[in-house]
């Protein structure tokens, strides 16, 4: 008995080893009842700094950061990560009421501040991938915002959260199970969640876009290989790592459930954004289809050197191309931004 | 359900019937014994801390009811350090070979901060603040142990257990957290 407590209290304290600590430039940054985390990382001496905004909403960027997606970047950038308002690894006492796009833009706003005392860069990129898309554009339609960024990379991105959004993501679940059906395969499932969408004609609820986004999943479309799915959020990270894992499940959970996002749609006010623009999209991804992509490049009227798509990735072609995603990122810097 | 519901008020009625059994034991002791604890206390079981505590068991029988206070903490390195101070009151079974299992029930409070420099905006400047948050923390738990007594009499326990608590209102929700304690006790008096 003594031994195996014995054994089980050296267990628990050598388990405890951790990863290297974050360094100088971790903070909490205050606002509004909220400690947001802000890491900045990379070539902080840089004149340029890149600004993360992470998906969700209700995501992280610390999965980001520990997956090294960016590694290329911060060996050029500094690079600026956060973790927005009751998400991810923020703490604090953040009412419901505030989980609004317009309270996220202002929360944005402080973080560019921070950035520009802090490292005072020449040029601040935005960079946002799904809801940080709809968040990035958001802020850039703020004319006296947008005054303060150099460049914009939207990847797969959430500037249209509308009506055209849910049909094309419902299209795309709709003709894997008919697909699926008339293979055969696991048909009973496929024909559940093809009648679910009967009557659907919005994902402007939260319970629809929990099970709309459970049927993308099922149906491949965040990933263009699902085996990249494996290895993305590791024991490591959740047991070894800074990051509090369960406050980072809870705060998404609660987040989808309160935010009224679903409805934004900013197509035609993109051309509005008249700074320089990169357009990245993975061309399976299920949640917002590329033709989004498409209808954003042309409302911008971008040129191929500005768009591209990665024809091996779904939702996230920083995890599934990312030494090509951080080329199109550097080269779209060094020659629209620098 | 009603299947459920019945045996939910055999198990509510079993449990009433053994703490009248402990209380009725409690008046048989003049004395209550205390009980000083320190163990291992891992959010998540790796996030490490630790957790000092005393307890006053109100009788000596095989079921026992006792209440202790608990101090404790576990870190997120680089991240946040959390502070709890959780009264509990507990339900405790001794067998006859010097084991022991229990139940307890808690409510205190969770003091959370920032583990880095934490700054706030203020009018377009960042001042430097203490990041820290005070939230509501209900608890359950439970602990399987055994009773080592010494030459003096005292019992020297070690034990292991977990602990589900929450911390409200963590960003206007009920924030769930589980935590393992290995621990020793040594009984005072």
């Amino acid at each position: 008995m003594h031994r195996i407590l014995l054994g089980l209290v050296l267990f628990f304290i050598l388990s405890s080893c951790e990863k290297e600590p974050l360094g100088e430039d971790f903070v909490f940054v205050r606002h509004k009842d909220a400690d947001m985390p802000v890491w900045a990382r990379g070539k902080l001496e840089s004149d340029v700094f890149i600004i993360y905004l992470h998906g969700g909403p209700g995501g992280s960027s610390f999965i980001d950061i520990r997956n090294d997606f960016f590694a290329g970047l911060e060996q050029r950038y500094g690079m600026v990560y956060y973790d927005q308002r009751a998400s991810g690894n923020s703490i604090g006492k953040s009412d419901n009421d505030l989980l609004t796009l317009e309270q996220f833009v202002e929360d944005l706003d402080v973080i560019v501040q921070y950035t520009q005392k802090t490292y005072a860069p020449q040029s601040i990129v935005l960079m946002g991938h799904s809801w940080g898309g709809t968040l990035g554009t958001a802020y850039l339609l703020e004319p006296q915002l947008r005054a303060k960024i150099a460049g914009w990379i939207e990847v797969d991105g959430g500037h249209n959260l509308g009506i055209g959004a849910y049909e094309y993501s419902r299209d795309y679940v709709l003709e894997v199970a008919d697909s699926l059906i008339a293979n055969d395969e696991d048909v009973k499932k496929w024909k559940k969640i093809r009648d679910y969408y009967q009557d659907k004609i919005t994902w402007r609820d939260p319970d629809v876009i929990i099970e709309h986004s459970k049927n993308v999943t099922d149906a491949g479309g965040y990933f263009f290989d699902e085996g990249n799915r494996e290895g993305l959020v590791g024991l490591d990270q959740i047991l070894f790592s800074e990051t509090d894992f369960m406050a980072l499940l809870s705060q998404n959970k609660h987040v989808v459930k309160n935010m009224d996002i679903w409805h934004y749609d900013f197509t035609n006010h993109l051309r509005e954004i008249d700074i320089p623009t990169l357009l990245l999209w993975g061309i399976s991804d299920g949640i917002l289809p590329v033709e989004l992509a498409y209808e954003a490049r042309d409302a911008m009227n971008l040129d191929s050197a500005h768009f591209h798509v990665f024809e091996q990735s779904g939702h996230s072609p920083h995890y599934e191309q990312t030494n090509l995603f951080n080329e199109k990122v550097t080269t779209f810097i060094e020659s629209s931004v620098r | 359900m009603k299947k459920l519901l019945n045996r939910a008020l055999v198990f509510s009625v079993l449990a009433l019937l053994t703490i009248k059994t402990a209380t009725a034991q409690i008046a048989d002791e003049s004395l209550p014994s205390i009980t000083i604890g320190v163990g291992y206390f891992g959010e998540l079981i790796t996030h490490p801390g630790f957790v000092v505590f005393g307890e006053m068991a109100l009788n000596k029988h095989q079921s026992q009811l006792a209440a202790r206070l608990n101090l404790a903490h576990f870190r997120h390195r680089g991240h946040t350090r959390s502070f709890l101070l959780l009264p509990e009151f507990i339900f405790r079974r001794n067998t006859r070979s010097c084991n022991f299992w229990e139940a307890s029930l808690g409510a205190g409070a969770t003091y959370q901060r920032a583990d880095s420099r934490a700054l706030e905006y203020e009018n377009g400047d960042f001042v430097e603040r203490q990041s820290g948050w005070l939230y509501f923390t209900p608890s359950v738990g439970a602990r399987f142990g055994r009773h080592i007594y010494l030459n003096n009499g005292r019992a020297l326990s070690p034990s292991i257990g977990g602990k589900f608590f929450y911390q409200y209102p963590f960003n206007d929700f009920w924030l769930s957290r589980t935590a393992v304690d290995v621990s020793i006790s040594y009984q005072l008096k």
